[in-house]
């Protein structure tokens, strides 16, 4: 089982294996572009998927749709679709809804609750999946909007709020050169730096001998950019024998040196001083009970956030590297062991159980204090303040044609605009941008997009559904970071553009 | 008829296409339809390439790959069933789009690039590779510089390459000695990780460290010129016993039979989305260059995924002291 999903384990590991396959998609729309997105979720095994689609499958269906055969043709389109990607893989398992998208079906929010993200595939319905995008907020279901036209694309994503422990940051540096507790600081003083076999100390012990030596003469720790280049010079000092790696990677980390271990990152600053900690309930989410024993943990410890334990490969004899991974180890483990103390508090002064905690989680947790990150999303469909980009990001009128199609679509039950639809469409567009001055190259995208005549290439459905099919795994194993919120591809100039809304 | 999709931009100029194109359905449909098309790859992202070509109206494709099935490509090969370990990707795959989209001819060659001759490679109007070998990708980038006559432009192949890494990915158009090649853009590509053999054998920190003395200087200490066969379980069970001896001597965590393996086989990670992102990339700029109905990349995007959505398109520019496309 796990040997088949290897390739991606490396990315998300079991913990989001199993948040994927516990997961349950519903797709809106068997278009080329949904069921390509749903195919890039099957295969990596989401639990469960649901097509909405009450319509037959046509010839023209079959031209575009990889997942539709010449035996589908007639056929209700989410039976026929589920079926060619059910095959995709054993561990899932397909569900077709013969039904349409009504109004009450948009608003029934019971009906919404047994999924964990929704995609609707559609150039139209503009009002309906503002409504669904209304019903879904405060169960915080994800719901991604996709649309395809001639080569252009669209997505929107709507959340309420997504949290984010696991972002994988490309380092975890946070190594405590300014702050040694006392048992990195006795190894850092039981090392000479002239000894014999000075080509084994690791180069952060250095660094904290340097820095130490530092601060006697300065008083501080080095911050303007001149003091940070005397402090590297410092370093280089160090050594008569520049040929020593360790001595080296001191000198090619002196800024490491520099960085004030009680700083926490902004976004973590707001995260935890955000108004929700004030009112946790029995419904809170656990990452905000671990948010609040965060900000209780950084009170109690100096502003040290938890310690993350994990070195980098630095120059050194086994011995020496060994020692001091297990002095950064054995802090982590203090910390999470005091961590896991707060988290029981809370949880027990809300009226919840503190016996059975999550300990994986919570390590996790720890360990990725400093990189957490928490996005709130909105449900206007365009910030006004951005049409004041218009002249200098070109992608930008892609985007407001997009709008201006949806709404026409909307308007006239779904029909694409044409050739003869343009003034109608620039009315639109005149409308969304407060003024009767439409860039020129906003003129031609709205050309192009009639040149098209709604026809949908599959190279465009299927670029479109790998992001889409790759945000919904962000935003399902709750891992890397997703896109806020809003994004164009232009597959004549091969560029994307996002914006936050 | 999948080539349908394109025609209303084949009876229309448009605002960005090109000043010389003349809009021609007929022509154009002639064109997609007769251009022979060499794929190479038939992997995560050939499995998306010949899905998306066939749905182009591309009707005469070849693939070329000399690999078989494995359980691990199943989670993004998506062509490829469990009864299918073993058999070749380029075998299967062909007859899978074959199947399922008529009037398509898939032509699949079990076998290495370098097998082929010049001869071979001189039918096709594009060259378009899904590959996670740099070997390859230098070979053939090679090959179609030197199968071109300056004196000749019908000779010129162009060649568009996609690859991917986990979130992460690219495509580029190639037009050999026009455009920058592979080799003028060899110091972009990420060389695998190493570890200098001292470290290795002197100074062990890193499980990694533990796996390649096993697999560098123990393996064929043990079993001399013997190659070390990754697909081969009991020889992977020693692989990791080895290393896990070796990292329990020097009281190293870490050595696991995932670890090991990744180290050994040099595993990329690899996901659908982004071969489905790169390779649909990779064929719309196909579709564009045989069909004209709107402007070419110039001459490189790059994809990223793991930090929210972004992509760079920029124009590599030609290296003049380029070994392979270089000077005169
Ligand atoms: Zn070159």
């Amino acid at each position: 089982m796990s040997e088949k999903y290897d390739r991606q384990l490396r990315l998300w590991a079991q913990r989001g294996q199993s948040l994927l396959r516990h997961s349950n998609v519903c797709l809106l729309g068997a278009t080329t572009t949904g069921t390509e997105a749903l195919k890039n979720l099957v295969l990596p095994g989401c639990g469960k998927f649901t097509i909405v689609d009450s319509s037959k499958v046509t010839t023209s269906d079959l031209e575009t749709n990889f997942f539709l055969t010449q035996q589908d043709l007639g056929s209700n389109k989410a039976a026929a679709v589920v079926r060619n990607l059910n095959e995709l893989n054993p561990d899932v398992e397909g569900t077709a809804l013969d039904i349409s998208l009504t109004n009450n079906l948009v608003e029934d929010s019971h009906f919404w609750s047994q999924f964990s993200l929704i995609i609707i595939a559609s150039s139209w319905h503009l009002q309906k999946v503002l409504t669904l995008a209304d019903t879904l907020w405060d169960m915080k279901i994800p719901l991604i909007h996709v649309s395809t036209i001639g080569f252009y694309g669209y997505m929107r994503i709507y959340i309420k709020e997504h949290t984010i422990t696991e972002s994988h940051p490309e380092s975890f540096s946070d190594f405590r050169i300014d702050r040694p507790w006392k048992e990195l600081k006795e190894m850092s003083d039981s090392v000479d730096l002239e000894a014999d076999d000075k080509e084994h100390i690791p180069y952060l012990l250095i660094l904290i001998k340097a820095l130490d030596r530092w601060k006697s003469i300065h008083g501080k720790q080095p911050s303007t950019p001149k003091e940070k280049a005397q402090f590297k010079q410092s370093c280089s000092e160090l050594q008569s024998d520049l040929s020593l790696q360790n001595f080296e990677e001191a000198v090619t980390f002196s800024w490491r040196a520099s960085q004030v271990s009680t700083q926490v990152p902004e976004n973590v600053k707001t995260i935890i001083n955000d108004p929700i900690l004030d009112n946790l309930s029995r419904s809170t989410p656990l990452f905000w009970i671990y948010v609040k024993a965060l900000k209780l943990f950084i009170e109690k410890n100096g502003q040290l956030p938890p310690l993350p334990g994990v070195l980098p490969d630095l120059h050194s004899s086994t011995e020496a590297y060994i020692k001091l991974q297990h002095i950064y180890k054995a802090k982590a483990e203090e910390d999470i062991i005091e961590f896991t103390g707060l988290v029981s508090q809370i949880l027990s002064s809300i009226g919840r159980d503190a016996d059975h905690l999550d300990h994986d989680s919570i390590r996790i947790f720890c360990k990725n204090s400093r990189y957490l990150f928490l996005q709130r999303g909105s449900k206007t469909l365009i910030d006004p303040r951005l049409i004041r980009e218009l002249g200098n990001t070109p992608l930008l009128s892609l985007f407001i044609a997009f709008i201006a199609t949806h709404k026409f679509m909307d308007t006239h039950s779904g029909i694409i605009p044409q050739e003869s639809d343009y003034n109608e469409l620039i009315s639109i567009v005149q409308l969304i941008l407060k003024s009767e001055k439409v860039p020129d190259f906003l003129s031609d995208i709205v050309k192009e997009i009639l040149r098209s005549k709604g026809t949908q290439l599959h190279n465009i459905c299927s670029f479109m559904g790998g992001i889409v099919g790759q945000e919904a795994v962000k935003l399902i194993t709750g891992q890397y970071i997703p896109l806020e919120n809003s994004l164009v591809f232009d597959g004549i100039n091969s560029c994307t553009e996002k914006w936050k809304i | 008829m999948s080539i349908n999709s394109i025609k209303p931009f084949t009876e229309k100029k448009g605002p960005f296409t090109d000043d010389v194109y003349e809009p021609n359905t007929e022509e154009t449909f002639n064109a997609i339809r007769s251009s022979k098309i060499l794929v190479i790859g038939a992997g995560g992202l050939g499995c998306e390439i010949l899905k998306n070509l066939s749905l182009s109206g591309f009707q005469d494709i070849h693939v070329i790959d000399m690999d078989t099935i494995d359980l691990t490509n199943l989670n993004r090969q998506f062509l490829f069933r469990n009864k299918d370990i073993g058999k070749s990707k380029a075998k299967v795959a062909s007859q899978f789009v074959m199947n399922r989209i008529p009037n398509v001819q898939i032509t699949p060659h079990f076998c290495r690039i370098q097998d082929k001759d010049d001869l071979f490679y001189r039918q096709f109007q594009l060259v378009i590779c899904g590959l996670d070998s740099t070997e390859a990708r230098r070979w053939i980038n090679h090959k179609l510089v030197t199968l071109l006559d300056p004196n000749d432009f019908s000779s010129l192949i162009p060649m568009i390459d996609g690859g991917t890494e986990g979130f992460r990915g690219q495509s580029r158009l190639i037009l050999p000695t026009l455009s920058s090649c592979f080799e003028c853009s060899l110091d972009m590509i990420p060389t695998n990780v190493t570890y200098p053999v001292c470290t290795i054998a002197n100074t062990p920190r890193l499980p990694e460290h533990c796996i390649e003395w096993a697999h560098q200087l123990e393996w064929p200490k043990k079993f001399g010129d013997k190659p070390f066969d990754a697909d081969d379980p009991s020889q992977v069970d020693w692989m990791y016993k080895t290393s896990l001896e070796r990292a329990k001597h020097f009281d190293i965590e870490g050595v696991t039979l995932s670890l090991t393996l990744g180290v050994v086989k040099n595993i990329i990670p690899a996901i659908s989305s982004t071969n489905a992102i790169i390779a649909a990339s990779c064929c719309n700029e196909a579709l564009k260059l045989i069909s004209n109905v709107n402007p070419i990349l110039d001459n490189y995007m790059m994809y990223s995924g793991d930090e929210s959505v972004f992509t760079y398109t920029f124009k590599h520019e030609r290296k003049p002291s380029c070994p392979v496309c270089g000077g005169s």
